[in-house]
């Protein structure tokens, strides 16, 4: 059986025009830069980004920097077969997840917390308790989800159509600051 | 305390506490260690075989210990059995009245459905929640979690006190009592 390490990562290519947002990458280590430099996203909306003014820093750069490397590392290699629907990734839903966390990043201060469904999607949650928003990431669409004041709002995009001003508008609608009209709360055990 | 039981055929209460069963999450194999794990998913509610989703009734008042002591067993097993095999990993709880009004304006409703089937699938307590046939199973997944998340609580299966121990605890103290009364 094959090992689940990193080193599975680079089925994934990551563009070179798509790090150049990304100006802590320089000073990545040269193992790290290697690795990054073999990865190349399939989909061509990696490309849609703008160049960015010399010395910018983005707030959620450093988180997506994170999670990038974790992703490739959690795509389906080719030839393997995993037993375990929920802890892989296919290189599609991956290149998925790369074009819209990358754009996220831009919009969102925080990490979303990550994981997989067993039907192969990525899903997102941005935010905690009441004020919270849920991505679910497939190849080509995105579905996102929240409550607000009690009232679900359900808004399903294919991958491209998510710009950051949609983005920006779904994070002002739905992570403000909540209602208060909580009766309980989650307790651990 | 007895183990509650509910009457046969009698509507469900507002006091009453409902569990959805929850299941070990699949982690991504280079995602082990994330900060603010959130305590539910809406795949613990993802129910694509119809619009009918299964609940266990905790309790009358409260959520009863024995009630949760019975069922762990019986819930584990049948995670145990599904493909892929599950592990079991307690209950979300919320107390009806809790969600029930927001729940009827979206046209959910719940009503009890006792299974009877071989000694160890008996399940007095089983309830379900039905839900609008004009939604997605995604949807429906998304605003169960919304109303346990926001109302409700989460149960873990930590086996309920017995009588024994307590009532061994109850001996210790007579007995610390006594000995500080002698001395």
């Amino acid at each position: 059986m094959i090992a689940a390490t990193a080193e599975l990562a680079p089925w994934i290519r990551l563009e070179k025009t798509s790090r150049t947002h990304f100006e802590h990458e320089e000073t990545a280590g040269s193992e790290t830069k290697n690795q990054l430099a073999r990865m190349q996203i399939d989909s061509p909306s990696a490309l849609e980004f703008g160049p960015l003014a010399p010395g910018s820093v983005l707030p959620g750069a450093q988180w997506f920097q994170a999670i990038q490397q974790k992703i490739a590392a959690s795509t389906i290699p080719p030839g393997y077969e995993p037993e375990d629907p929920g802890s892989w990734l296919s290189q599609q839903v991956a290149a998925a997840a790369l074009t819209f966390l990358s754009k996220s990043s831009y919009e969102f201060a925080l990490a979303p917390y990550l994981y997989g469904s067993p039907s192969g999607e990525l899903i997102a949650e941005f935010g905690e308790g009441e004020a919270k928003s849920t991505f679910i990431i497939s190849p080509d669409s995105v579905t996102a989800f929240s409550v607000v004041k009690g009232k679900p709002i359900f808004k399903k995009r294919l991958l491209r159509e998510w710009s950051s001003s949609r983005l920006r508008f779904w994070r002002e609608k739905t992570l403000a600051p909540p209602s208060g009209k909580t009766h309980g709360q989650m307790g651990s055990y | 305390m007895a183990r509650w039981v509910p009457i046969r055929n009698a509507q469900i209460g507002d006091s009453e506490h409902l569990g959805r069963r929850r299941f070990r999450r699949p982690q991504l194999i280079a995602f082990t260690a994330q900060e603010h794990e959130p305590e539910l998913s809406h795949l613990d509610f993802l129910e694509d075989r119809g619009f009918e989703i299964s609940v266990d009734r905790l309790g009358k008042k409260c959520v009863d210990p024995e009630v949760k002591e019975f069922l762990h067993p019986l819930a584990a097993a049948i995670a145990e059995k599904r493909a892929p095999k599950k592990v079991f990993a307690g209950w979300a709880s919320v107390q009806v009245k809790r969600f029930k009004n927001e729940a009827r304006k979206l046209e959910y409703s719940i009503a009890p459905d006792p299974i009877r089937g071989t000694e160890s699938e008996d399940n007095e307590y089983h309830a379900l929640i039905s839900c609008p046939t004009n939604r997605t199973h995604l949807e429906i997944a998304l605003m169960l979690r919304y109303w346990f998340e926001t109302h409700g609580a989460l149960e873990g299966v930590e086996p309920a006190p017995r009588a024994g121990t307590i009532n061994s605890i109850l001996n210790w103290f007579r007995r610390l009592a006594q000995s500080e009364k002698n001395s």
